[in-house]
């Protein structure tokens, strides 16, 4: 990691910081204009170098703290460079509170046996800065010592978080990007956007090299179907399709019984095993979204996915006895 | 046309379907070389092709096979009679639910296309199953029931510990053709379980292997493990080699394919009597291989249009919402009837699973004549492996409880 210098001051900066004085007294998440209210309060100094997030809603610089987190620098910096953040995406976007990038298990491609190397974990290095508008801190576990990749750029302010999670950045260029990542409509509860803002590509900048103009501006991120069909798929509603499949079910049942004495046993047991793969897609359609998207306890909602899963495979093994003779 | 012509076609066991090369490269070497030239020798630039060549493999393999299953099955009324609830019941069945996710885009289409993505891999891996216990026969190696728990423990758990991997964020959205299909969320602690048994019953069936090898006093065939080895780097590498998962259907068709041909050639000879010779192996080929690229084309790309075409389906891109609904009916049906199709049974036809094309182009004395080892048990099928008793113990089974209700009587 470089030896820390003097901060250098980007070019947008007196902007930002007049807009921190304007948005001061009631910050919100959109025009929090990040670097402005982080960097507004004490400063410590910062690195000779930038990270610079492109993404597909624009590219975010972020300067670094290297004398109050030095490990985390040091291995954000690596990652960087190794190309690991390339591919991800904010998969958190929680207004007024936390953009969030994602494990680095969640890329676009998988990780080379050298960027998972690196992944190793970064002891916490807390300081008494607060989480404010703008800064960056990095995720972890339950464990203090288990951040690997994922880090959040603040939103909000987040005084809970004070002294637990380690900052080590703030934001210095893409209020407008963030606007623009706020505008996709993100579900609770975990406040997942419902269009793939990408990380394209993260690059270290030296300082000296660093212009915001040549960064790439703030767009609208693109709202595919597929994204609007994900959202559909939450707020759908499974009640109709349960009560025809009941119907369809009572029907074969009813057929089951009136032809019980002119069907062999094997076709009988056959019309059975329809209404059990029948009876076990609608268990399915109408207990997963319910166990699986909703506010329930994350140890619940395993349990419960463990076992439709599971559910599901026996349901397909016993499918293979169809028309079985024995 | 006399037995002594190739007397030693009579005496050895047929323990390939042409010979070494081709048994190997069709039943998983080619596979297995395709994985390590994409890892090794490309990389993401030439993702590209790999697609382009997936794409022809779908229209060439990938969709003739299901259509193989399609046309062995109803291309005769016997074979209908003998599986009428497969034949007439499950389409009706595929139908409906069909039309449950044309109604339903956002609440049934999701879980019809969950539920054929689950079952697509365990399909693979039942029929790995199945080609491991054909070439354990064909090379005198008698797989018990707990020898088949090892293997089947194996094979299942690659691809069970693969997809837990991929359904462990419950935020994460798969797409199949537009369609998003969510995740099951499931524990991390899962994947290390199934991968710990996959190792475990890997490790018991080497044992086995090597006891049976020593016992012998020769190596067993690497054919008969083949179908596992080739089954371990389509789901638990794949991801390690640019596009090679795109190609793993190609290459499952591709074994299918291979086993269908045999099958088709030896029962056409059989129950039409018509004598071995190159002429027929290459026009039956010709006309099989026609007749089911045309069905796999009717099915998988005419039928999505005209469906398209009629109705008025969901979306803006509707022939893609279609096409993905459609390939999910088809296949769904195709698992249905591969469960049953290795077990059509004809009088005429003589353990075609254990034939070798040979048989098919030079006149020899029939492979299974009495006594021999081909006819004293009968065959596994590729399909059969998700029955829970060996194919080959049922017939045993049944005669034991023949026997016992004689002796009770």
């Amino acid at each position: 990691m470089s030896r820390p210098r003097p901060r250098p001051r980007p070019r947008r900066w007196p902007a930002l910081a007049l807009l921190w004085l304007l948005t001061a007294a009631a910050p919100s998440p959109a025009a929090a204009d990040t670097g402005a209210t982080a960097a507004a309060t004490s400063t410590p100094p910062l690195a000779d170098e930038y990270l610079v997030l492109h993404t597909v809603a624009g590219d975010i610089a972020i300067a670094f703290y290297p004398t109050v987190a030095p490990k985390h620098v040091a291995k954000v910096v690596e990652l960087a460079r190794l190309g690991v953040y390339d591919g991800n995406h904010f998969y958190r976007v929680h207004p007024n509170f936390v953009a969030q990038v994602a494990d680095s298990h969640d890329r676009l491609s998988p990780l080379t046996p050298e960027q998972q190397r690196a992944l190793e974990p970064i002891p916490l290095e807390v300081s008494d800065i607060k989480h404010r508008v703008g800064h960056v801190s990095m995720a972890r576990n339950d464990a203090p010592n288990s951040a690997r990749s994922s880090f959040s750029i603040i939103l909000g302010d987040a005084p809970h978080l004070d002294g637990k999670y380690t900052i080590f950045g703030h934001v210095i260029t893409g209020g407008a990007v963030l606007d623009k990542i706020l505008e996709v409509p993100a579900l609770p509860p975990q406040y997942q956007p419902i269009a793939r803002i990408t990380i394209d590509s993260a690059e270290v900048i030296s300082a000296a090299d660093f212009d915001s103009d040549q960064l790439a501006p703030a767009r609208t991120v693109p709202i595919t179907d597929l994204d609007q069909g994900k959202v559909a798929l939450r707020k759908a509603q499974a009640q109709p399709l349960v009560i025809y499949g009941l119907l369809l079910m009572l029907i074969i049942g009813i057929a089951q019984f009136a032809l019980a004495r002119r069907l062999e046993p094997r076709k009988l047991r056959s019309l059975g095993l329809v209404n059990v793969l029948i009876c076990g897609f609608l268990v399915i359609v109408t207990v997963a979204p319910v166990a699986l998207h909703q506010s329930l306890d994350p140890d619940d909602r395993r349990l419960i996915g463990l076992v439709v899963f599971f559910g599901l495979l026996a349901l397909i093994k016993l499918m293979g006895r169809f028309e079985s003779p024995n | 046309m006399t037995a002594n012509i190739h007397p030693t076609t009579v005496a050895q066991p047929r323990r390939y379907f042409v010979n070494a090369p081709v048994d190997f490269a069709l039943i998983g070497g080619l596979s297995i070389l395709a994985f390590l030239g994409l890892r090794y020798f490309t990389d993401a630039s030439h993702r590209g092709a790999v697609s382009a060549f997936a794409l022809v493999g779908m229209w060439v393999c990938n969709w003739p096979h299901f259509a193989a299953t399609n046309y062995r099955l109803y291309h005769t009324r016997a074979n209908i009679q003998q599986y009428p609830m497969t034949a007439l019941v499950v389409p009706w069945l595929i139908v409906v639910a069909v039309a449950a996710a044309i109604l339903y885009p956002t609440t049934a289409a999701p879980y019809f296309v969950k539920v054929f993505l689950i079952w697509s891999p365990y399909h693979f891996s039942a029929q790995s199953v199945g080609v491991t216990l054909i070439y354990a026969r064909r090379n005198g190696f008698h797989v018990g029931r707990w020898d088949r728990l090892a293997l089947s423990t194996f094979i299942f758990s690659t691809f069970i510990s693969q997809t837990l991997r991929a359904e462990t964020n419950p935020e994460r959205f798969g797409s199949y053709f537009g369609i998003p299909t969510p995740s099951f969320g499931l524990p991390t602690w899962a994947i290390d379980v199934t991968t710990t048994a996959m190792w475990i019953a890997g490790a018991l069936f080497m044992m086995r292997v090597l006891i049976w090898s020593y016992q012998n006093r020769r190596l067993l065939s690497g054919m008969v493990l083949l179908p596992a080895v080739t089954q371990y780097v389509w789901f638990v590498h794949s991801a390690g080699a640019a596009g090679y998962q795109e190609l793993v259907p190609f290459f499952h068709s591709l074994q299918y394919m291979f086993i269908a041909w045999c099958m088709q050639l030896k029962e056409k000879q059989d129950v039409r009597k018509i004598p071995p010779s190159r002429r027929y192996v290459a026009l039956e080929t010709g006309r099989w291989g026609l007749m089911i690229f045309g069905l796999g084309a009717v099915l998988f790309f005419l039928l999505p249009r005209a469906i398209d075409s009629v109705f008025t389906l969901p979306g803006p891109n509707s022939l893609f919402f279609a096409s993905g609904i459609i390939a999910a009916g088809v296949q769904i049906h195709h698992f249905f009837v591969d469960g049953v199709i290795w077990k059509l049974k004809n009088k005429a036809v003589s353990s075609p699973l254990m034939i070798n094309v040979s048989d098919l182009v030079h006149p020899s004395a029939p492979p299974d004549q009495p006594g021999s080892e081909a006819a004293a048990a009968p065959t596994p099928s590729p399909g059969a492996a998700s029955d829970s008793r060996s194919a080959a113990s049922k017939p045993a089974a049944n005669a034991k409880r023949r026997g016992g209700k004689k002796r009770r009587s």
